[in-house]
Parts: C-alpha cells; structure tokens; sequence
C-alpha cells in the first residue's frame, strides 16, 4: 500500500475485530452449537453469573491437535463426533491458526446491534409481554404521550413485525416505565 | 439490563464504567429469579423455561474484558456495516438500469467518490490551508510555507492544520462529510436569518423566532394539500381561523391599494 507521501509500504494488518452474529461467531471460532464463541461456557453454563475463562487461540488449536494425533481428519465421521465431545465444530484449519496475534476470544467482539438490542427484542421483551400480558402492555404503550423523533407505539408492541433496531431501541427507552407496577420489583429491576 | 446496554454503548469507557457496567449485569444476575417466579419466560407454544440457556446473555460476561482490550463496544456495532449495505450496494444498484449491476455499482461509487474529493479540495483551497508546510517545512519553520510566484491569492493568511478535527472544523464543503442527518438547531438558524443584513429576500423568514421558546419553521410541502377551513379549524383546535383568515383578506386587499375584495389564489405554485 502507499502511504500519504507516496512511498510504497508492506502493510501487515492485524485482526482486531471480526463484526457477527451470534451463529457467525460460533462458526469462526469453530465450536458447535450452543457453545460460546469467546469463552468455554456451554449452554448449560450461559446463566452463570461469572465469565468463564476465555476460549484462546490456543486452547482450541491444543484441542484440535490432541483429536487429530488419534483420528485422521480424513476420517470424517469418527472426526466429527470426537470434535463434538471438546464443543467443537469439526473444521480442523480455523483460518486464524496462523494469522499473528489473531485470538477469535479477542477478535470476536461484543457487538451492540445483534447481542444487545436484538437479545432485548427476543427475551426481554417477551418477559415484559407474559409477565404484564399482552392486552395490557399494548395498552400502556397505546397511552403514552408521542414525542418526536420516537416511534409511537399506538397498536402497542406484543404483535409487531419486522421490529428494527430504530424501534428496538425506541422500546427500550420506553420499557422500564411502562411495566412498573405490573411486575415484581425484582423482576423490574431486572430488566 | 438496561443500565447495562446504556452504558456499555458509552463511547468513552474508563475503570469506573467498566465497574458500572460489571455491577449492573450484577444486578440482574441477582434478581433474574424474579422473571422465572414470574413465569414470563416461554418458549415455543407458551411452555414454560426455567433455564437461562441463552447464548446472547453468555456474551454479555464478556463485555468488560473485551472493552479493556478492544476499546468501546459501541465501534464494533454493526449498525454501520448494515446499514452500508443499504448506501453502497442498494441505492447504486437502484440507480441503474437494472442491467451490469457489478460495473455500474462500481462507477457509481467511483464517481461519487470523485465528487466527494473534489469538493473536499475546492473547500481546502477556499479555506485557504496548506498542507504543503507540514511536509516541506516540519520542524524548523512552522510558518505557513508558499513560493513567492505562487497564485496572486497566495498572499491571504494561509492557515497550517495538523489534525483532521481542526481541519473539518475551518472548511466548509458542499456536502456534509461526516454524519448524514443532523438535528437541525432552528433556533440557531432563526437567530443567523436576523442577523444577516444583506438579505434580499422576503422579509418574514421561513424560520422565524417568536418568543424565547418557540421556533416556527415554514415546510415549503404543507402537510395538507387540500383541506377544508372549517376541517382546519377542527383538526388544530382553532376556533377563530376562519374569521381570523377573513381579516387577512381584508388586510391584503387595503395593502393593495384596492378597495375590491381581495381575489386571489394563496398557496400553490410560487
């Protein structure tokens, strides 16, 4: 590449960040499902309240050599099914294994869109509807005071679709007030 | 949760908010029961879950380490990228004629690329920087740098600027370079129309001040091409429009000079 004065440059760029979702991450890290990109939790860890030591580069390659001293990768099935024993996905030349500094546990960053908004859309959300009821939380969004530059809800929020994130956000700014007093203070606080 | 997010999208991020951040997953950690007792969690057909099985919640344990070594979440969003889609591939693509959409895709983005550096240079050059003396010249003489038969113009107080930040604020290109929509501060755009003199135009200013927190700015599309006055009165809870119009028509035509009825058509085409 050239630089601002012209002068031609070998460039090396490192991998800071890698922006997917969340069955994205799960591929490039090369575990299987329900499995955490960045850490070593499972699922039946992902309620935890701690995190899990981190998913490195090396752990995983550690992994992938240690099933490949006793199965061919060739020998695709036997492969696949001890691959799913460690949590992973089969692939056994992730394509960061040689790529400096490169660690998908860092690379794999959180991202707001998808992890954030779009996990409050899916659950929080729905809590907010079975909890409150849907009749009822479509009403308290319906009475609301509209302001500009917010959507307002006025068929409220229990049936809509194609949601996007404009809206994800906009219910966000609106939830907390809307539920209170319908639900438990712990499950306010909560959310 | 929602302290969470908040403050995790923060774009600048130190020791504290990250031990914000942490204690508000903290927090709903400690009170989440509440929303299984509440039996609000269901899946498919409304049966009831009592796991926490969700791998998004998973990522969020991660959130604080990765901000320490990756800097702010909120870079990372992918609200960019998908949204690029819409300006680099569906726009350009909209704009063709269906056919060859890779080349002309491409030209379209090339060309407006062009339009974007030409503006870029044309605001440079007006503003009146010189690059030039940060190369030619960086240590030793800091003073703006230019050729005695340079351009008659060159004479003007060039400016030397060494970050793009002070450059963007000095230049003054056609096109906006950063964010494509802002909010408009129609106070501040009320308050420039007063205090330009040379003002050629009709006196009463499509945005105009009228007391300290009222701002009216005229759309030149009004929101109901055609309406009924007595509709009009309804709808915006004016009692007194129809007489008030009366009045100005009869305004208007003393303003004339004429003593008949003023007869004319308001609005339209101008």
């Amino acid at each position: 590449m050239s630089d601002p004065l012209g002068y031609r440059r070998f460039c090396f760029p490192p991998l800071a960040a890698y922006i997917v979702d969340t069955p994205e991450s799960a591929l490039i890290a090369g575990v299987g499902g329900k499995t955490s990109s960045v850490t070593m939790a499972f699922y039946k860890h992902f309620g935890d309240n701690f995190r899990h030591e981190p998913r490195t580069a090396s752990t995983t390659i550690a992994q992938l050599m240690a099933i490949e001293e006793q199965i061919h990768p060739w020998d695709l099935s036997r492969y696949v099914s001890q691959a799913a024993t460690l949590r992973l996905n089969g692939v056994h030349r992730p394509f960061w294994r040689d790529y400096p500094l490169a660690d998908p546990s860092i690379f794999l960053t959180p991202e707001p869109l998808h992890h954030w908004h779009k996990q409050f859309w899916d659950h929080d959300v729905k809590w907010c509807i079975n909890a409150v009821g849907a009749a009822e939380i479509d009403f308290r969004f319906s009475v609301l005071q509209p302001q500009t530059s917010f959507r307002q809800f006025k068929e409220g929020i229990s049936a809509l679709k194609q949601v996007t994130g404009r809206e994800h956000r906009d219910v966000e700014r609106y939830i907390v007030p809307v539920i209170a007093g319908a639900v438990s203070a712990d499950f306010l606080i909560a959310i | 949760m929602l302290d969470f997010r908040y403050l995790a999208q923060a774009p600048t991020v130190d020791e504290d908010v990250c031990g914000q951040i942490e204690l508000a997953l903290r927090d709903f950690h400690i009170h989440k029961e509440a929303i299984i007792d509440a039996k609000a969690r269901r899946g498919k057909g409304n049966s009831l879950i009592t796991n926490w099985h969700i791998p998004k919640l998973e990522f969020l344990q991660s959130v604080v380490a990765n901000i320490r070594l990756n800097g702010v979440a909120i870079q990372w969003s992918a609200d960019i990228t998908e949204n690029a889609h819409i300006y680099v591939a569906k726009n350009p693509a909209r704009g063709g004629n269906n056919q060859d959409y890779e080349s002309q895709t491409c030209r379209y983005l090339d060309r407006g690329d062009k339009i974007r550096q030409f503006d870029l240079a044309t605001a440079i050059r007006i503003a009146n920087v010189d690059f030039r003396a940060l190369f030619d010249n960086p240590v030793e003489d800091s003073r703006p740098f230019h050729t005695p038969d340079d351009d008659s113009d060159s004479e003007v107080d060039t400016t030397t600027i060494s970050k793009t930040a002070a450059l963007l604020k000095i230049i003054n290109p056609v096109a906006p370079l950063s964010a494509t929509s802002r909010t408009v501060d129609y106070f501040q755009v009320a308050s420039e129309l007063r205090c330009t003199d040379s003002h050629s135009g009709p006196r009463l200013f499509r945005t105009h001040q009228s007391s300290k927190n009222v701002v009216f700015h005229l759309s030149r599309d009004p929101s109901f091409s055609r309406i009924l006055i007595d509709d009009a009165a309804t709808k915006f809870a004016l009692p007194d429009l129809r007489p008030a119009l009366g009045d100005y028509m009869i305004w208007l035509a003393g303003q004339s000079g004429s003593r008949e009825v003023y007869n004319r058509t308001i609005g339209g085409w101008r």
